[in-house]
């Protein structure tokens, strides 16, 4: 890991057709995950979000085991991250769940819950994406810039 | 946060699909800032996350205050809202920023990304009970 360079893969004309069909799919397909996991696990409002404490966490774990193998030398498939990534883990994990949630939590007066709800969200979360990170740095020859920081 | 409405198949392809627009319209927000704003902190993806969540509390609102339908509700909220933001990324550039040493901007992303995620949140309910 060294050196910032700018722009890089970034570029917003830089994305290609199959590309924003993969994002477009994948992220179909992990809103249709969260969905299904939303159904299962009901959550009244107010109550404790379980599914979406278990979404982000696993999502957590996955994206540190998977975006290593974007990031190798050896490159995988050039859909893996948009698809994978970008597309499935970025559609199965929330962000505007876990702060609206939390809004409604402390309505309700619930402070304790939202603070178990944003804590485990923030260390569990944490905790899961370096463990899958390392766990792949294992496995693969990573060739970690700055911008590739961005795992989006 | 979900209402227990039916399922039928209509609807789950209608979140479907809100989900991927609101994937690739991440993509674009994301590219287009990560390309104009040239530093480390992740500019993009937190604009995507703190609008987003304004939205889901908008939509929170709509549901308490003025009866916005469950349907209506669940495309936008789990499939649009949910689609677009994103916790993996913002937990990965966390990761990102401690390994570069740049914690106070690890600190600043993670915590202050979340208060303000929350503040609008909230915002966006009030808007709508105001409304």
């Amino acid at each position: 890991m060294t050196i910032p360079t700018p722009a890089g893969p970034f570029h917003p004309s830089s994305r290609s057709p199959a590309t924003l069909v993969a994002v477009t799919v994948g992220g179909a397909l992990g809103t249709l995950a969260r969905y299904a996991l939303d159904l299962a696990l009901p959550v009244a409002p107010g109550h404790f979000p379980t599914a979406t404490l278990m979404i982000n966490l696993s999502g957590s774990l996955l994206i540190g085991l998977l975006l290593p193998f974007a990031l190798a030398r050896s490159a995988p498939h050039p859909l893996f991250r948009p698809f994978l990534v970008t597309g499935i883990l970025g559609g199965w994990t929330t962000y505007s769940a876990l702060a609206a949630d939390t809004a409604t939590l402390l309505k309700a007066g619930h402070l304790g819950l939202a603070l178990i709800d944003v804590g485990s969200t923030v260390v569990g979360g944490l905790v899961l994406v370096a463990c899958g990170f390392y766990a792949s740095l294992a496995h693969t020859a990573v060739r970690y810039r700055r911008s590739d920081g961005r795992g989006n | 946060m979900l209402p227990s409405t039916g399922h039928s198949p209509g609807l789950v392809l209608a979140v479907m699909a809100a989900g991927g627009a609101g994937a690739l319209a991440r993509t674009f927000v994301n590219d287009a800032i990560a390309h104009r704003v040239r530093a480390d902190f992740p500019f993009g993806i937190l604009t995507v996350n703190v609008t987003g969540s304004f939205a889901l509390g908008l939509l929170t609102g709509l549901t308490w205050y003025h009866g916005l339908s469950s349907e209506a509700f669940t495309i936008a909220a789990v499939g649009v809202c949910g689609g677009f933001t994103t916790w993996s990324t913002a937990i990965w550039e966390t990761l990102a920023l401690l390994r570069l040493r740049l914690f106070t901007q690890a600190a600043l992303y993670t915590l202050g990304g979340l208060a303000l995620a929350l503040g609008v949140a909230a915002a966006g309910i009030g808007v709508a009970a105001l409304a």
